[in-house]
Formats: structure tokens, sequence, C-alpha cells
């Protein structure tokens, strides 16, 4: 893998598991803070980006479990899941 | 199992008894589609990081909760003149999160889900996207991780509010 690619998965552990971090990773995480001035920056950046990635899967979730109702619940859909529910707020 | 054909047996499995818990202390059937939604979302997430869980008393129990709190809120409501902006339309700031997100490419998104909100392992993520071991899965993922930091970096300060 190259060096950037590397340096995104050090990252990755060190936001997910920094306890997990070997001696040799731990070694190569306190040059790059001595000697990459970006360093602490890609990590704040990659914390936005894990960030968004739940975002837009929660958005997606949201999307799907609607459309299932929808389907489940149109107006020209028969069901007994259907049935039911309406019977039990039609009383 | 695709993940809408899991939602719908969620729908036929444990819907009827919420709607049933609601309907009997004055809910409406909107009341019992938006309170079994919002728990769906996070009985979803429990069970990718949760692999014994009891799926029913979970998802009744926060449907329990959510609808108490719903009551709460229509009483602080009662009680208040709150201002109500409908959300009809994505909002500026939503519109802006996808051209983003989309800039990385819709199968790089699918597969950082995959991994980060669906919390699934890497030989089933290998299997679905096709790739021919668990290693170039990784390099693949981090591929799309750079792609997509670095646009963030780029945007950050401009798109600072999706992060508060």
């Amino acid at each position: 893998m190259r060096v950037s690619l590397n340096k995104i998965a050090l990252i990755e552990k060190l936001i997910f598991n920094s306890n997990s971090l070997n001696t040799e990773e731990k070694a190569l995480f306190e040059s790059y803070k001595i000697l990459d001035s970006d360093f602490e920056l890609d990590i704040e950046n990659q914390k936005k980006t894990v960030d968004l990635i739940l975002k837009s899967g929660r958005r997606e979730l949201k999307q799907e479990i609607n459309e299932v109702y929808n389907n489940l619940f149109h107006p020209n859909s028969k069901n007994v899941l259907k049935s039911r529910i309406l019977n039990i707020f039609s009383k | 199992m695709e993940r809408k054909e899991l939602i719908k047996l969620w729908y036929i499995s444990y819907f009827p008894k919420v709607a049933s818990f609601i309907s009997k202390r004055g809910g409406t059937l909107e009341d019992a589609k938006d309170i079994f939604q919002e728990s769906l979302m996070i009985l979803y997430e429990k069970r990718n990081t949760e692999f014994n869980l009891n799926e029913k008393a979970y998802l009744f129990g926060i449907c329990k909760n959510l609808w108490f709190k719903h009551l709460n809120n229509i009483s602080k409501l009662q009680n208040e003149t709150i201002d109500f902006k409908e959300e009809s339309e994505p909002s500026v700031d939503e519109n802006r999160l996808l051209k983003l997100l989309n800039s990385a490419g819709k199968k790089c998104m699918r597969l950082l889900q995959r991994f980060y909100y669906d919390n699934q392992k890497t030989e089933i993520i290998r299997e679905e996207f096709g790739f021919s071991s668990n290693h170039s899965t990784a390099v693949q993922k981090y591929k799309c991780l750079e792609k997509i930091r670095e646009t963030v970096k780029q945007n950050s300060l401009r798109y600072e509010s999706f992060f508060e």
C-alpha cells in the first residue's frame, strides 16, 4: 500500500481503537506528529469524513424504511399487515 | 437477506404490537409510523454492534420511550408558542453534503457505508464488491476514504455546519 494510504490506515486506528497500536505504529505516529505539519489536520478531516459517511448511511436507511412503509401501505396494496394496522386504528 | 427484506420482516413482525400500544394510548397511525420508523433506525444501528440482541424486546423498549417522549413534547408545546418551519425540501446544507459525497462516486460511498455504517466484515464486503482479496478490499476502502477526505479538507471551512 502506498505511504498516504498507510497513513490513512494509521489514522483510522487512532480514531477507532488507539489502544490497539503496536510499537511500530506508535513510533510512526510520534514521527508524523513531529515531522508532518498536516498530520493533526488530516486526523481532524478524517474524523469529519467518517461522520459524513455515517450521516449519509443514516439518511439512506431512513429512505429505505419509508419506501418499505409506502409499499406496504400504498392505497392500492392489499396485505394482511395493512388490514391489521388499519383495523387497530379504526376502533 | 437484503436490507429492504429485513425492514419488511420487521414491519410484519413488530409493527402491529407497537401500533396497538400507541392506539390504546390515543395515538394516531401517523404517530405509530413515525415512532416505529425512528425505532427501526436505532435497532438497525444497535444490531450492527451487538450480536446477541433481543430485537423484539429492544425495539419495543425504544418505541415506548419515544412514545412517552412524544407525549412530553406535546404537553410542552401546549404551554409554549413555537414557530414551526416545515421541512419539505432538503436544506442548503444537506444539498451541499450530498454533493460532497457524490464527488467520490456512488460505489465508493456504498463501500464506505458498508464498512462504517453497517459495520460489516471485510470478507463479506469483499464478496459483495467482487474484490480479489481482503487486502485489495482494504486498499480500495482507504483510496475511497482518501478521495472524500480531500474533498472535505477543501470544503471544511465552508461546510462547518455539517459537523456541529
